[in-house]
């Protein structure tokens, strides 16, 4: 189980995906590998372009494209109240 | 009229005056240790006549514990169920030194199986069928994980079944004790299962579970069985739990830890025969039987 620095969300990886409890909220998600990497370097103050690398470095997609994605997480992640 | 027994470390003092729930104790708790000379009790609790007018025109019962009323009161024929429901919300509500989960649990030389279940799956039917083939009872209703050492341990005690269910296991096993039907209940009619001797003698041994297998009854359906991606067995399994979020982290660090350890399931089947196959050939599969 891993905690995330800044805030009450423990992580734990299943195979291809990762539970994320809030232990806050007691809001329990399932996210994709991805989808919690981003997670947990939003917690810990990555910068966007970090994100960006992040997305574009294992998917071999643009940098575009991953900043789409990335804005479409983080629209998920405020949604949920992750962050 | 006090009754006493113990169901794993449980133990509960029961007062009523009640001859159905005399002969409920009769039938279906005569194997429990008696702990009347032990001064802790954990759950005392009564199940009695409601008084008023209204006894004579349409007799009812309450359910207290430690003089708490939880529950509006029940007719009176449905006194031995409404003190087992009662009973499990004693100790959904208390026991959070557990992971509650909602779920039979069964072992068999030293094999865990875990089966959650909503209603209509199938669960408490299966359990007694495995019970009945001499696979130990932990419960058929709520699997007790530990947050310390992530077993589960026992409270046996008798098996609900409802319906056809009923039917279906006493021919599957003629010499199963049963307490008597209580029709009409909000569930249909019940009736319980006393649970094995064996398993009331091994109450105090937990069980590290080895499979967690989701039961879905489906007559019209041929048996499946899928594995079950661990993902998706954890976010159904906290469904199913009643306490995980009184736990909090303790309960997140509990049932991770315990899907960690375990084999998943998706299993359909459409009858008992075909399901009691299933579940052999699981645990032959894998070599632990």
């Amino acid at each position: 189980m891993m905690k995330s620095p800044q805030s009450s969300l423990l992580f734990h990886q299943f195979e291809t995906e990762v539970a994320v409890y809030n232990n806050s909220s007691g809001a329990l998600h399932l996210l994709s590998s991805l989808g919690a990497d981003l997670l947990m370097m939003i917690q810990q103050g990555f910068d966007i372009p970090s994100l960006i690398n992040k997305v574009t470095a294992n998917n071999g997609i643009d940098k575009k494209e991953a900043k789409k994605i990335i804005d479409e997480f983080i629209d998920s992640f405020e949604n949920f109240e992750l962050i | 009229m006090d009754f006493f027994f113990q169901t794993g470390i449980f133990r509960v003092q029961l007062k009523s005056s009640l001859p159905s729930m005399q002969l409920h104790f009769e039938q279906l708790y005569q194997h429990y240790s008696k702990t009347n000379s032990i001064n802790f009790i954990d759950y005392h609790v009564s199940v009695s006549s409601v008084s008023g007018y209204r006894r004579w025109l349409k007799p009812q019962i309450q359910f207290s514990f430690d003089g708490y009323e939880p529950f509006s009161p029940f007719p009176i024929h449905q006194a031995p169920a409404f003190f087992e429901w009662g009973l499990n919300w004693c100790i959904a509500n208390n026991a959070h030194q557990y992971l509650i989960i909602h779920a039979a649990i069964v072992e068999k030389n030293g094999v865990g199986i875990l089966l959650p279940g909503t209603p209509g799956s199938g669960k408490s039917t299966l359990c007694a069928a495995l019970v009945c083939e001499g696979w130990r009872l932990l419960s058929d209703e709520m699997a007790l994980l530990s947050v310390e050492d992530e077993l589960i341990y026992p409270a046996p005690r008798p098996v609900s079944l409802k319906n056809q269910s009923i039917q279906i296991i006493k021919q599957f096993s003629p010499e199963a004790v049963f307490g008597d039907i209580i029709p009409d209940t909000t569930k249909g009619d019940i009736a319980y299962m006393r649970a094995p001797e064996s398993s009331v003698l091994a109450q105090s041994i937990p069980v590290k579970p080895a499979f967690l297998v989701f039961p879905h009854y489906r007559a019209e359906n041929e048996p499946e069985l899928t594995p079950l991606a661990k993902s998706r067995a954890f976010m159904t399994l906290a469904e199913n739990a009643f306490n995980f979020n009184i736990l909090g982290a303790m309960g997140f660090e509990a049932m991770t830890g315990l899907i960690d350890k375990v084999e998943c399931y998706d299993f359909s089947y459409p009858d008992l025969a075909t399901a009691l196959n299933g579940i052999n050939e699981i645990v032959t599969k894998h070599g632990k039987e």
